[in-house]
């Protein structure tokens, strides 16, 4: 029966890519070129640091990278294993067929591994064929990776099914779908963090750091793995076998364990989830008191908060930034000179942290609002039947979508203000000009919602097409331009004009331009001389809101006109106007 | 007085006419039926006149005002129930009210007379607190259905209303739906139950491939058909079933009534 199950999915799967449209393609080939990039650098990476590791520090690496390995699979299979189980449209059908559930299972089993588990099989292969190239063990080592390394990954896996298995009794099935959405994001972010923690906790020199004890890894079956590589590249077989055989056990009763709880966790967890969702009371309105009804712009940016307000995968879009914001600030804070000199020049700490707080966030507002049109989703002919104007509708969403951003700045700008120690007018310079720079990408953003607006009920946080995305990237950036010089005039000290002189005139390219332009800017300030204050505010109003207008009335008017929505059902696509 | 006007209202996609000239008027107070098997029509149809779809070529007027020209004053005129009430997942039943109610700026008073007035008429004033991502398929069609009745429309269209609600619901519908129109309130319904068409609509149009094929009160029809006893559904398959289907169905009850 595992067998013709097997089968059946082996031909939806030959048919699925042999009908796939050129716009489902393109993201495959973008996959396909990154793995291209990336395998050098893991066949390079992996034989560098063979040739430079000593030997005795051998077994913690292994131990290191199979564990990595095997948190890597864990993190990637997990939202992957869910929509194979629980999501996946088939199950019902199979539910109701003389399919013993083991079988089921089973063949759920290979296609997350076929999916997902088998590249990092491959990449976790490949590095240590490389670093045993570099480290030049013993030949039988070679024949020995593959194995070892499909059984991290085969741990990794049924981890990820035990978990999805366990998960679906205790999970609140009202928030199960968000958090699998939730953890897609995070994986990448987890990993991030799992490369960066050397550096988090000031270790310097990953070879030294290898000396280090793992006492935490090494109760893990993924060291018996590391065990076994470290035995057979000194050439011992039969102790490499011995722990070899211990992992092959690890996996057995892992896999054995799911077998145990898939009964119970598959069919009852998929019936749990096809009841729908706990019909959730939300705070009871009081009786007998009227309930204010707003003007439809209000009402409709109040829709939109709520939406982003009830669901943790819209928070996901702060997360990289939050993150990217906060991991430089450990070495700063465990840096004593550093932070000292941060405190003592308040002007400069106070640009570069606008710089990149500017940087980050509004790269991200544009996204953020384009998602907007992409959340009707199906709910679309709802406005569309209203009485409600384009501009309506583009403003009623565009506010909203400016404000959540702000708070979020205004908050970081009244926690550094008061920890950096800067004066409180300048914290209000800064939020001011943010507010302004990010009211132009929220319009940019919300036109190229009314473009490109996509909804894929399996990754709803993804709102725009690739295309589009590229698109309101390439639209950005001359904006951003245009407001960093706006800023520059507006904020850059002119004491700094002789050395920005003096580095345009060396400076030649790119950078040189970018140098001569910062340096008429500021030219022009030191001629405006008082007059400056007041010019360079009324460009960042004029070139903020005559873009912002620019973009809503272009956005009205698709909107008016009817735009689609890409509505991404499985493998199919539909589109719905609004 | 006519509130509804479809003037050679046509819908093609690229060769294939999906809707072919319809002319229809459709007056105040009418409870009309929208009968067609599936794949006819009648949903593109309905979306013309509600603003959903474009059509290629003629005008749909609703209360004298042409819905594709001045859209916006056509729609405060409206109200639209489809056959998939997809709605917004995080907003409770209330809030889904209120926001339909802010955009026709209806008085707090009235909202909440009305709202209180249909939610306990459906038996939803339980569950209006609750996020409409929890509501079953019957509970979201009552709601988006309290929600086109909210703001007192002139015209209400409705696809498919019936699929999905429980037998008491669709009873209230039924009496709700002939009294809205009895007060003079217009009623553009298209459905598959020949029975409601035949019970409670004032005049049924028939509708097959994109094609308008009779018109009129239940007398008229039969008229048309030649047959002063034949039923909705003897007048339904013989138009769109063609002979073979009547037929079919013949011999069947003919050897039912054998057994």
């Amino acid at each position: 029966m595992t067998r013709l199950l097997a089968r059946l999915y082996w031909q939806q799967f030959k048919r699925t890519v042999s009908s796939m449209r050129t716009g489902q393609i393109i993201p495959l080939i973008a996959i396909g070129v990154f793995a291209v990039i990336l395998v050098p650098i893991i066949l390079f990476g992996g034989s560098a640091l063979g040739s430079v590791m000593p030997a005795e520090d051998r077994t913690n690496f292994y131990s290191i990278i199979t564990f990595g390995g095997m948190i890597i699979t864990v993190l990637f299979t997990i939202p992957q294993v869910f929509k194979n189980l629980f999501s996946s449209k088939d199950v019902e059908m199979l539910f109701t067929l003389p399919i013993a559930t083991k079988h089921i299972y089973w063949v759920k089993f290979g296609q997350s591994f076929f999916s997902t588990a088998a590249f990092v099989w491959v990449f976790l292969v490949l590095f240590f064929l490389s670093y045993g190239l570099g480290a030049s063990v013993a030949w039988i080592y070679f024949f020995i990776v593959p194995i070892i390394s499909l059984t991290v990954v085969l741990v990794g896996l049924s981890i990820a099914y035990l978990f999805n298995l366990l998960l679906i009794q205790i999970i609140p099935k009202s928030r199960v779908k968000e958090l699998m959405t939730l953890m897609t994001g995070m994986a990448g972010l987890i990993i991030f963090l799992l490369v960066q923690i050397p550096n988090l906790m000031g270790i310097d020199n990953m070879v030294e750091g290898m000396s280090a004890e793992l006492p935490a890894l090494t109760l893990l079956p993924t060291h018996w793995a590391a065990m076994a590589l470290s035995f057979f590249s000194q050439g011992y077989i039969l102790r490499g076998l011995l722990w070899m055989a211990a992992m092959v056990i690890a996996v057995s009763i892992i896999t054995l364990l799911t077998q145990v709880v898939v009964d119970r966790g598959f069919r009852t967890g998929w019936i749990r989830m096809s009841e729908g969702a706990r019909r959730k009371k939300r705070k009871k309105r009081k009786k007998g008191k009227f309930h204010l009804l707003r003007s439809p712009v209000i009402s409709i940016g109040l829709k939109e908060l709520r939406a982003v307000q009830r669901d943790p995968r819209e928070w996901l879009t702060f997360l990289p930034v939050l993150i990217i914001m906060v991991v430089p600030l450990f070495p700063i804070l465990t840096n004593e000179g550093a932070l000292e000199s941060i405190i003592e020049n308040t002007m400069t700490s106070w640009l570069v942290a606008h710089g990149l707080l500017i940087f980050f966030l509004t790269m991200l507002m544009g996204n953020f609002s384009a998602s907007s049109i992409g959340r009707e989703e199906k709910a679309v002919w709802i406005l569309r039947t209203l009485p409600l104007s384009g501009m309506q509708i583009a403003l009623g969403k565009l506010w909203v979508h400016w404000l959540i951003p702000l708070i979020f700045v205004l908050l970081i700008e009244i926690g550094l203000t008061i920890f950096i120690g800067w004066e409180w007018y300048m914290g209000i310079a800064g939020f001011i000009a943010f507010g302004f720079i990010a009211l132009g990408m929220s319009g940019i953003g919300l036109w190229a919602g009314t473009i490109g607006g996509k909804y894929n009920p399996n990754n709803p946080q993804q709102r725009i097409e690739t295309g589009t995305g590229f698109l309101l990237m390439l639209i950005n950036i001359p904006y951003m331009l245009l407001m960093f010089m706006v800023a520059i005039f507006l904020f850059f000290p002119v004491e700094f004009q002789p050395y920005i002189s003096q580095f345009s005139e060396g400076a030649f390219g790119l950078v040189g331009l970018m140098a001569s332009l910062i340096n008429l800017m500021i030219s022009a300030k030191i001629l405006l001389g008082s007059l400056s204050l007041g010019v360079g505010v009324l460009m960042l109003v004029i070139v903020s809101v005559g873009v912002t207008y620019l973009f809503l009335w272009l956005s009205a008017k698709r909107i008016d006109q009817g735009i689609q929505i890409n509505i991404v059902d499985g493998t199919r696509t539909s589109s719905k106007g609004l | 007085m006519t509130t509804i006007k479809l003037s050679n209202l046509k819908k093609t996609y690229g060769k294939a006419e999906a809707v072919q000239p319809l002319n229809l008027t459709i007056n105040e107070g009418e409870l009309f039926g929208f009968l067609g098997p599936n794949g006819a029509g009648k949903t593109t149809t309905i979306k013309m006149m509600t603003g959903l779809l474009e059509p290629t070529e003629g005008t749909v007027e609703i209360a004298g005002v042409d819905m594709w020209k001045k859209p916006l004053k056509a729609k405060r005129n409206i109200a639209y129930l489809p056959d998939q009430p997809n709605l917004y997942p995080k907003l409770t039943g209330w809030e889904y009210l209120k926001f339909i109610a802010s955009v026709f700026k209806v008085s707090e008073e009235t909202f909440q007379a009305r709202a209180e007035k249909y939610l306990h008429m459906f038996n939803l004033t339980d569950s209006v607190d609750e996020l409409l991502e929890s509501y079953s398929h019957g509970m979201k069609q009552k709601i988006a259905l309290v929600g086109a009745l909210v703001h007192d429309p002139k015209v209400i269209f409705l696809d498919e209303p019936t699929v999905g609600l429980d037998p008491g619901s669709a009873r209230k519908l039924k009496q709700l739906l002939r009294n809205l129109c009895d007060q003079g309130t217009t009623v553009f319904m298209s459905t598959h139950i020949l029975e409601i068409a035949e019970t409670m609509c004032d005049r049924v149009g028939i509708i097959t491939e994109g094609s308008l094929l009779a018109i009129g009160t239940m007398e008229e029809l039969r008229k048309q058909g030649g047959n002063n006893n034949a039923s909705l559904e003897d007048i339904f398959l013989e138009l769109t079933g063609g002979d073979d289907a009547a037929e079919l169905i013949k011999s069947l009850e003919h050897e039912g009534g054998h057994r």
